[in-house]
């Protein structure tokens, strides 16, 4: 039986119909073989866009659509969709791309229109030899694995697990928390940010579906969107979590230090130690680089003073597997190292300190008490805060990290409100779009914070003070401003290992070494790869009420497909023709997804449908041609590329 | 032995005559065959583009497309002619349309350019070609105890430059402790000494050069060693007038980076120019010597 | 006046509100003829889009787009466009405070149309071409290339400023290497002085005196044998409208 095809040409606004001849397009649709009716239309995606395909196809008893539009990865998912509400499968649908391979790619409208015919042409050729193909449904297993306990993490968690499902929350450090628990007050309300951060990482340790995994990495990660399987590597603390009671006394016996990391440097801590008194796990770990037990086998304090029995030199790493239907990526922002500015004396100088570190003097709990004091321990007279460390700067990093602005100006007022020093802020433009962010630096003013428009390219050292050079470019003069203490507001960037993370989860990275979100408005917390997140910094420098937003998108995407139960399995896969096939195993050592296995009593290649991607290279390679690509067959392959070569004469063959 | 086109400037044949002679007496004794480029012309410096920026490109785009021809890589002392030689091929690939009014003025002398000279700077020779080690190797009087303030200029390493840092640049440091000197703390090392101007507004300049004398001074430096012949020029011969107008008195001998590595590899001082210096560098090298 | 938009009838309309808008030094009509020339040589629409208006004497910048994009477009000046003003060149230069405008000021006043003040202004020849402005500037610009395209157009039009005599000592330069393929450094310091002022040659003379001694400073200008290959390629160069 002959195919009842319907063709429909996309305007795409102006986009398409500004450069190609739509209906100089249909008008050919219209003329191709099997066609039974051409048209146009300003937006196909529109609702009554897809109206007319599904009146046409129940009119006109159509039986195969194709829509010559944008990238069928927009709108394939709609138009497929659109076909199945009016009864036609999916799979004889096909979606020829005349706006980012076409109009969107020269301004000559003859060659645009000549393209588009093309392509249209070898739509229509395909889809007639398409066949209708079943979906599968897999089940979704409803638990998810969250990487990364900062406040994206801990947020995306307790979501999930308010909702009833299990989720693992596996965090690198000792401690959940993240940056946000070095923080001492957050913008614009002041709050203390272990005050509002605490309870929740509380609620994290105690709710009864969150399975907290905390010194621990993912390793490995295999599957597919509602069947991830993912291997973690448990780092052993050399203490018994399930023994220790948080005493302390081991710490507090302990007679090696080491500079604590929480405190950027700042501080000490000790080998056997927690990061900080709140946290969560409050179980400390033994740093085996600094611990002489495991550096020279002496020592042993915190054992014999440990009255739980909880230290255990014998533990081991161990690698758990479990197995999820997502996983939301929240690994957070690793804070610019200034030292590669030479200029700004950053661990040259005296009192030269990142905006970090600078919250570790602050902080109540931090390595000074929270005074805010410089390294010969008095109070500075002046602060300067130099703003767009390592931020919009061709030389590190363009973009803005967002916060920076925010952050120095609660510097300002936090030194204002604790010394009597004066503080001057050197900024290049003022950014705070937040809620009560415009009020806050109304605030600061009053406060009498001097605001320098500039960037000043140098700090130098010059009888015991740091002397900032400037051009105050309101002013328009040139300025020399001696202070006692220089504060860089660094950029946020990404993860050292980010690299190694995107592999890990199949990310793909923006220029700017954050992650890739799938779209930048409309899907900013999914990915390319179904079922996998990402959220909070790890994707762009951004603040707390956003990184919270983003955690809550994410998890209610998570619980959407948590409530459907299952995905649907993408049918276009390979299948192999066992009477064909010669048993010669080449397919099973090239497939990249290890979907193929060899059945040994038969001797045959049997296919995974539901680990087979389609990526088709078991088809190429098979020497028997026994593996078919279900929705790529050869036939329809070849249709396509005649369609594109309908109007080329062969050339004259010299003899 | 390594050949390379050699591009000396028009200095090097007059006020900076030392430069030219303990360069070709260092390369030789290195392993390294200069042969200077035939009939080459001055490149134009910095200053040629106020003049007529078409003509800035081309006059200098002559030498490359002479030396094209030979094939070497082209090595200059002079940091601003290093500088202008980088500018145009730089220039020439990011400007197409630059390229095509560039290559029709060419053409109107007889002479075609494709890009394909590879422009180094003396110093990048010595550290990455010949290295620190060869050197230290070839090294029969090290000048040990003699304290150096290694001075870079501008030209040299900004605005960027693929063998050394422009903040804190460290390749003439290296390139100086291989001769068993010691480098002293140096913060003005990489600060304009105002060559450019110091003619037509030498108060001007003066202040600049003071800033590097006394830099250099006050960490203990016994002499300035430099790569420029022009950072050479205002460093030595305007130091008397540097220390008229401000009542200084330096006398910083300002020697250069060939005329050191000469000495301690052990060449005659005849061969290396240092009578040539207006302060003269006799006192301080003497133990050396 | 014209309305917002309104298309203008050619150089005499120009040359009125320019001389009403402007605050002139110096010979008036002159300079003015060439802006009004330079307007309206222009594209129209882009140069109609500022309105000039003189309250209380008082003026306001004209919409300058256009010389901003005079400098953007030689190759070497588009960086113009991405200044933020942040002033962090101004602060690396040595020779700020010799200037008149800071190279930062130089550039705003550019984008604000303001030719004349800077065309005239000094600073653009107290650029030594350090490059640390360069080095530092967060979005890559280089200055000294910028500084270099205004004294082009400042000589150009005879504006080079009178204040300084750097641009004389260019000129002597350019035209040593134009003849002679060479740079005689004698010849070329008794060539400037004579150019500018013979007088403060005297404060060199002890300089220059030390260099010859030395044999630093050679009698004889070099002159090289494919001086016919390089007036080829100035007279071209001129002919192809000096990378205008």
């Amino acid at each position: 039986m002959k195919p009842r095809i319907g063709v429909y040409i996309c305007h795409c606004g102006a986009n398409i119909a500004d450069t190609v001849d739509v209906e100089a397009v249909t008008e050919f649709a219209q003329g191709l073989d099997s066609v039974v009716v051409a048209r146009n239309y300003r937006f196909m995606c529109s609702e009554p866009g897809q109206n007319v395909i599904k009146e046409d196809i129940e009119n006109l008893q159509l039986d195969r659509v194709v829509v010559a539009a944008c990238s069928p990865q927009m709108h394939e998912s709609t138009f497929r969709r659109v076909c199945e509400e009016a009864g036609v499968n999916r799979y004889l649908f096909q979606m020829a791309n005349i706006r980012e391979q076409c109009s969107w790619v020269t301004h000559d409208k003859e060659q645009a229109t000549k393209k588009a015919k093309a392509l249209v042409a070898a739509a229509v050729r395909r889809v007639a030899l398409q066949e209708p193909l079943e979906v599968r449904k897999a089940p979704v297993t409803p638990c998810a694995l969250v990487v990364g306990g900062g406040i994206a993490g801990i947020q995306a968690a307790l979501d999930i697990a308010e909702a009833g499902h299990k989720v693992y929350l596996v965090e690198r450090e000792p401690s959940i928390g993240g940056h946000m628990m070095q923080l001492d007050k957050t913008f614009p309300t002041l709050d203390c940010s272990a005050c509002i951060l605490t309870p929740r990482m509380a609620q994290v340790r105690s709710h009864p579906s969150i399975e907290l995994m905390t010194y621990s990495e993912v390793v490995g990660v295999s599957g597919y969107v509602g069947n991830f399987k993912a291997k973690i590597r448990r780092k052993p603390r050399y203490v018994d979590e399930s023994k220790c009671t948080g005493c302390g006394v081991c710490s507090e016996k302990c007679p090696w230090t080491a500079d604590s990391e929480f405190d950027m440097g700042l501080g000490k801590r000790k080998a056997i130690y927690t990061p900080f008194p709140q946290a969560v796990p409050n179980v400390p770990v033994i740093d085996t680089e600094r611990c002489v037990y495991f550096r020279k086998g002496t020592c042993r304090a915190c054992e014999k003073f440990c009255e739980a029995k909880a230290i255990d030199f014998e533990q081991t790493e161990k690698v758990v597997e479990v197995e999820v239907g997502a996983i939301i990526v929240a690994t957070g922002y690793d804070s610019f190292d200034p030292t590669p500015i030479y200029q700004y004396g950053y661990k040259r100088l005296d009192n030269v300190i990142t905006g970090l570190e600078f919250e570790r003097l602050c902080n109540a709990s931090g390595p000074t008490g929270g005074r805010i004091i410089l390294s010969s321990g008095r109070e500075p007279e002046s602060v300067a805060i130099i703003h767009c460390v390592g931020s919009r700067d061709r030389n590190y990093h363009e973009y803005c990290s967002k916060v920076c602005c925010m952050y120095s100006m609660k510097f300002a007022h936090l030194i204002r409100e604790s010394t009597a020093a004066k503080v001057y802020e050197f900024y290049i433009d003022l950014r705070s779009a937040g809620k009560g962010y415009e009020e806050f630096y109304n605030r600061v003013l009053d406060e009498g914070v001097i605001f320098v428009r500039s960037h000043p390219p140098e700090v130098v050292s010059e009888d015991g003070k740091l002397i900032i050079e400037c051009e105050d470019t309101l002013a328009g003069c040139q300025s020399r401003i001696a202070v006692d203490m220089v504060i860089l507001s660094t950029a946020l960037e990404p993860r050292a290992d980010a690299g190694e993370v995107a592999r890990l989860f199949s990310l793909s990275r923006s220029a700017d070494g954050f992650f890739l979100e799938k779209h930048p408005k409309l899907a900013p917390v999914a990915t390319m790869t179904d079922g996998i997140f990402v959220v909070g910094c790890a994707q762009g420098p951004k603040d707390i009420p956003e990184t919270v937003a983003q955690a809550s998108a994410a998890a209610a995407a998570v619980l959407a497909m948590f409530a459907r139960g299952t995905i649907e399995i993408e049918a276009a896969t390979a299948v192999v023709d066992q009477e064909l096939c010669s048993g010669c195993g080449i397919c099973v050592a090239l497939c990249p997804y290890n979907a193929i296995t060899f059945l040994e009593d038969r001797k045959v290649a049997e296919i995974n449908d539901i680990l087979c991607k389609g990526c088709g290279v078991c088809v190429a390679a098979c020497p028997a041609g026994a593996i078919t690509g279900r929705h790529f067959t050869d036939k329809q392959i070849l249709a396509e590329i005649e369609g594109l070569l309908a109007d080329v004469k062969p050339p004259l063959v010299a003899i | 032995m390594k050949q390379y086109s050699y591009f000396p400037g028009c200095s090097l044949k007059a006020s900076a005559v030392a430069y030219d002679l303990s360069v070709r007496a260092v390369s030789a004794a290195l392993g390294i065959e200069l042969i200077e480029l035939e009939d080459w012309n001055c490149c134009g410096t910095t200053v040629y583009s106020a003049i007529d920026r078409l003509e800035a490109i081309c006059v200098p785009c002559r030498n490359l497309a002479l030396a094209e021809k030979k094939g070497l890589d082209l090595v200059t002392p002079c940091s601003a002619c290093f500088r202008t030689f980088e500018r145009v091929n730089s220039y020439l690939r990011l400007y197409p349309l630059l390229k095509t009014k560039v290559d029709k003025v060419l053409a109107a002398a007889g002479l075609e350019y494709h890009g394909k000279v590879r422009v180094r700077h003396l110093v990048d020779v010595l550290l990455n070609d010949v290295g620190v080690e060869a050197i230290a190797s070839k090294v029969v009087n090290p000048l040990h105890g003699l304290k150096v303030a290694p001075y870079y200029g501008c030209l040299l390493v900004r605005p960027e430059v693929a063998f050394d840092d422009p903040e804190n640049p460290q390749s003439l440091d290296r390139l100086v402790e291989s001769l068993g000197a010691e480098v002293v703390p140096f913060p003005a090392k990489n600060r304009c000494c105002g060559a450019s101007l110091v003619i037509s507004n030498p108060d001007l300049a003066l202040g600049l050069i003071l800033r590097i004398l006394e830099s250099a001074h006050s960490n203990g430096a016994e002499c300035i060693v430099t790569a420029c012949p022009l950072c050479q020029l205002s460093l030595d011969a305007y130091q008397g007038m540097v220390n008229r107008k401000f009542g200084t008195r330096y006398e910083l001998p300002v020697v250069f980076l060939s005329q050191l590595m000469g000495t301690a590899l052990g060449l005659e001082p005849k061969a290396l120019g240092f009578d040539r210096g207006v302060v003269s560098p006799e006192k301080v090298l003497a133990r050396h010597l | 006046m014209l309305a917002a938009g309104e298309a203008s009838h050619g150089g005499q309309f120009e040359r009125e509100w320019l001389s009403r808008a402007l605050y002139v030094a110096g010979p008036v009509g002159e300079q003015v003829d060439a802006m009004a020339e330079m307007a309206a040589t222009k594209d129209q629409t882009t140069f109609d889009r500022g309105m000039p208006m003189s309250k209380n004497g008082q003026q306001v910048a004209v919409d300058g787009y256009g010389f901003a994009e005079e400098i953007a477009s030689e190759p070497g000046g588009e960086c113009i466009r991405w200044c933020v003003q942040c002033g962090t060149c101004s602060a690396s230069c040595p020779n700020v405070l010799w200037m008149e405008h800071s190279p930062r000021k130089i550039i705003a006043l550019v984008r604000a149309g303001k030719r004349q003040d800077v065309l005239s202004s000094n600073s653009m020849w107290c650029c030594a071409t350090c490059h640390l402005c360069t080095a530092r500037c967060p979005k890559g610009i280089d200055v000294p290339e910028l500084m270099h395209v205004l004294e082009w157009i400042a000589t150009r039009e005879g504006l080079a400023s009178g204040k300084i005599s750097t641009p004389a000592m260019h000129r002597t330069l350019a035209d040593a290497v134009r003849r002679q393929g060479r740079m005689h450094e004698l010849g070329l310091m008794a060539r400037f002085f004579l150019r500018t002022n013979p007088l403060a040659a005297l404060k060199l003379i002890p300089v220059g005196l030390k260099l010859l001694l030395r044999r630093r400073l050679p009698f004889r200008a070099e002159k090289i044998k494919g001086t016919d290959q390089l007036r080829a390629i100035v007279k071209e160069a001129q002919t192809l409208g000096g990378g205008k």
